[in-house]
Parts: structure tokens; C-alpha cells; sequence
């Protein structure tokens, strides 16, 4: 690896005028080779579902009715229970506690 | 009189490091250091938590090789440990790779991978527990494969893999965050050269990226490897260190038998060997990791 390090190093100073090597250095970021990689994109998104898959659970099993919880648990609750928070609230006793 | 003019220039320039510092060693040695001592005396004693209690001299530390137990959980744990590390970090390390590259939604995803490390593990246990005992086996049932279809944490030979997935699943993100601060040192001009050089991507991780992240690589090796012995939220929420006691951890053993079974000295004995064998296994993988770090000397 060392050696193929100097190779390519090595013809830069070569090539003295500095402004030259400016305008090279900024094309590249802009586009030049490739761009955005879809496909690392699309595979990416799919193990972000790994870690999405889990919160959804969460979130639908926090507004599901007892009788609801049945099955896989990934249904969406057909009648929303925003009481579950209420609940916990109070159960918990939450800032009395501290 | 050149005495107190010194001390008094000592005195002054400090003042305002003493009163940030002396509070902060006060606290640490009163919170820390005095129940860490007192926990090392009590592992020579026989004391059960509560009641009355005489020194037994090293019996416990004697007792703690014999008892299968607590050799069992020393199993468990180890066998837990490694291979947590290895799978937090092959997959943390892909993960980064991928948040690196030029994708689409960068930071985003980043967002999105980072989510796990802000949860409390108790409470992603007690998810995953859920998801273990109802969801999959449902899953499984639907899809025709009744022979998945049970409690992974319901066995006794298979508890400890849902164990180490929900550890896999939160652990991995601070190790991601950890491997991208590594992977944005590396400058793009080594890349553009190894482009030149007709270098595949697999030989551009393996002959650039790798040994220039060897000291994250190290780190993160050693971190994951010092909080996973010390597994113990997951194993609460998930199986509470059954079925039976196949996944008890040392903490837990610690725990239960000190607080709850009566069994203080000894656990406290017990703490200490794990104390030191935390101690010495950090150490002897910082020396391992460090010396095939890559020094570009």
C-alpha cells in the first residue's frame, strides 16, 4: 500500500501551478463520478425498518384498547384509547414520586 | 517572606479549580469509593443484608469456585458477551458504511439509526418481550411455520438468542455514531488514490478504511465488551434470568442473592471477583487491540 501511496503522490509536485488543482478538487463533490447510490439508499431504508418496525409496535399498542391486543400486535387500533396515557399517569403517580 | 508570597500565588490562581474540583472528589468518594469499600469489607463477612454478622476471613472467595451457580452465570455471561460484541459491531460498522456513502436522506437515517441509544433498555425489553411471546409466534403461525411458532424466551437453550437480539438492536447505535466520528476522519484523497490505483471496494476497506478506524474499532470493541458483562436491564425485562437459571447474568446473581437472598457477603465476594475480571479483561483487549491499531509512522 506504501508503494502505490508514493506512486500516485509522487507526479503531483510535478505539476506545480496551484490553481489548476483548485477547480479539480471543487467539480468533484458536484457530481462527476456517480452521485447519489440508490440502491445503497433502498437498502439502507430497509434495515432502518429494524429499528422502525419496533417503535411502531410501541406507539400502536399504546393507543389499542385491552380487547384490541390480541393477534400479531402490528394491526392499527380500530378505535383509538387516548386514556391508556391518562392511565399511566396516574398509576405511576408519576410527579408525586419525585 | 518568600514563603507565603508562593504559597499565596499557589492559593490564588486555584481557588476557582479547587471549588470546582473538591466538590466533585467529595461526592465521588462518598458515593463511590466509601460503598465500594465497605462492599469489599462486607465480602469477608458472613452478613445476610440484615442482623447480625462475623468476619469469615476468605471463605466466600473460596465458596464462590464451587458453586455452580455462580459458574454458570460466569458462563452465560461470557458466552453472552462475546458474542454481542462481535454482532454489535460487524453490524454497527455496515451500518456506518452505509450511512457514509452518498445516499439519499443522510441525515435522516442517521436520525433514524441513532433512535435506539435514546430509549431506556428496560423498556425496549419489555417490547421486545411482547414481540417475543405474541407477535412472532403469531407471525410464524400465519406464514406456516408452526415450528417457530413458540416463546423463543420460553426455552431454555434458545433464551439468551432474543436476549442478545434486543442488546444487538439498542446497543448498535451508539456504536454506529462511534464508527461514522472514525469513518469522516479519513480524508477523500485516499480514496481518489486508491480509485486511481484500480482498488475494489473491498480492498479499499480493507487496506484504508479499516486500519484508519483501527483505534474506534478498539474502543468500541472494548466498551461493548465492559457494558455487555455487566448485562443486566435486558435480562430483568426479558426472561428475569429464566427459564430456570439459564440466563442469569452475574449481575443478576449479584443482585438477587445480595438483596433478595440473603446472601450479602457472598454476593459482595462475588462482585469483587467480577470487578476484577471486568478490570483485566478491558485491559488485556485495549493492550491486544492497540498493538494492531496501524501506526502510519
Amino acid at each position: 500500500m506504501t508503494d502505490t501511496l508514493t506512486q500516485t503522490t509522487a507526479p503531483l509536485p510535478a505539476e506545480p501551478d496551484a490553481p489548476t488543482r483548485a477547480p479539480r478538487t471543487r467539480r468533484r463533490p458536484g457530481g462527476g463520478n456517480g452521485g447519489t447510490n440508490w440502491w445503497l439508499t433502498a437498502l439502507i431504508a430497509v434495515c432502518s425498518l429494524t429499528v422502525l418496525i419496533p417503535l411502531y409496535f410501541t406507539v400502536v399498542t399504546a393507543l389499542k384498547t385491552p380487547d384490541q391486543l390480541g393477534g400479531t400486535g402490528f394491526e392499527l387500533p380500530t378505535s383509538i384509547r387516548w386514556e391508556n396515557f391518562a392511565d399511566a399517569y396516574q398509576l405511576t403517580n408519576f410527579p408525586g414520586r419525585c | 517572606m518568600s514563603t507565603p508570597r508562593i504559597r499565596s500565588s499557589i492559593a490564588k490562581t486555584p481557588r476557582t479549580f479547587y471549588w470546582m474540583v473538591v466538590p466533585a472528589v467529595v461526592i465521588f468518594f462518598a458515593l463511590h469509593t466509601i460503598p465500594v469499600l465497605t462492599g469489599m469489607f462486607f465480602s469477608l463477612t458472613n452478613y445476610a443484608g440484615y442482623g447480625t454478622w462475623n468476619l469469615v476471613g476468605l471463605s466466600n472467595y473460596i465458596n464462590l469456585f464451587q458453586d455452580d451457580r455462580v459458574l454458570n452465570s460466569y458462563g452465560f455471561t461470557f458466552g453472552f458477551a462475546i458474542v454481542s460484541t462481535i454482532l454489535v459491531n460487524v453490524i454497527a460498522l455496515a451500518i456506518a458504511l452505509g450511512l457514509n456513502s452518498k445516499i439519499k436522506f443522510q441525515a435522516a437515517f442517521r436520525g433514524v439509526f441513532f433512535i435506539p441509544y435514546v430509549l431506556a433498555i428496560l423498556i425496549i425489553g419489555y417490547v421486545f418481550n411482547y414481540l417475543f411471546a405474541n407477535s412472532f409466534p403469531a407471525i410464524f403461525t400465519a406464514i406456516g411455520l408452526p415450528s417457530l411458532s413458540d416463546n423463543l424466551l420460553a426455552s431454555p437453550d434458545f433464551a439468551w438468542v432474543g436476549i442478545v437480539i434486543t442488546t444487538v438492536w439498542q446497543a448498535a447505535a451508539f456504536n454506529v455514531i462511534l464508527y461514522l466520528a472514525g469513518l469522516q476522519t479519513i480524508s477523500a484523497d485516499l480514496y481518489e488514490a486508491a480509485a486511481i490505483d484500480g482498488a475494489s471496494g473491498w480492498r479499499r476497506f480493507r487496506s484504508i478504511t479499516f486500519p484508519l478506524i483501527g483505534a474506534y474499532f478498539t474502543i468500541n470493541m472494548v466498551l461493548s465488551f465492559k457494558s455487555f458483562l455487566q448485562v443486566f436491564d435486558q435480562i430483568v425485562a426479558l426472561t428475569a434470568g429464566g427459564p430456570g437459571t439459564s440466563t442469569e447474568s452475574i449481575a443478576l446473581v449479584i443482585f438477587r442473592g445480595g438483596f433478595q437472598g440473603g446472601e450479602y457477603g457472598y454476593q459482595m465476594a462475588n462482585a469483587v471477583v467480577y470487578l476484577f475480571v471486568i478490570i483485566i479483561v478491558s485491559f488485556l483487549q485495549l493492550r491486544i487491540l492497540q498493538r494492531r491499531e496501524a501506526s502510519f509512522s
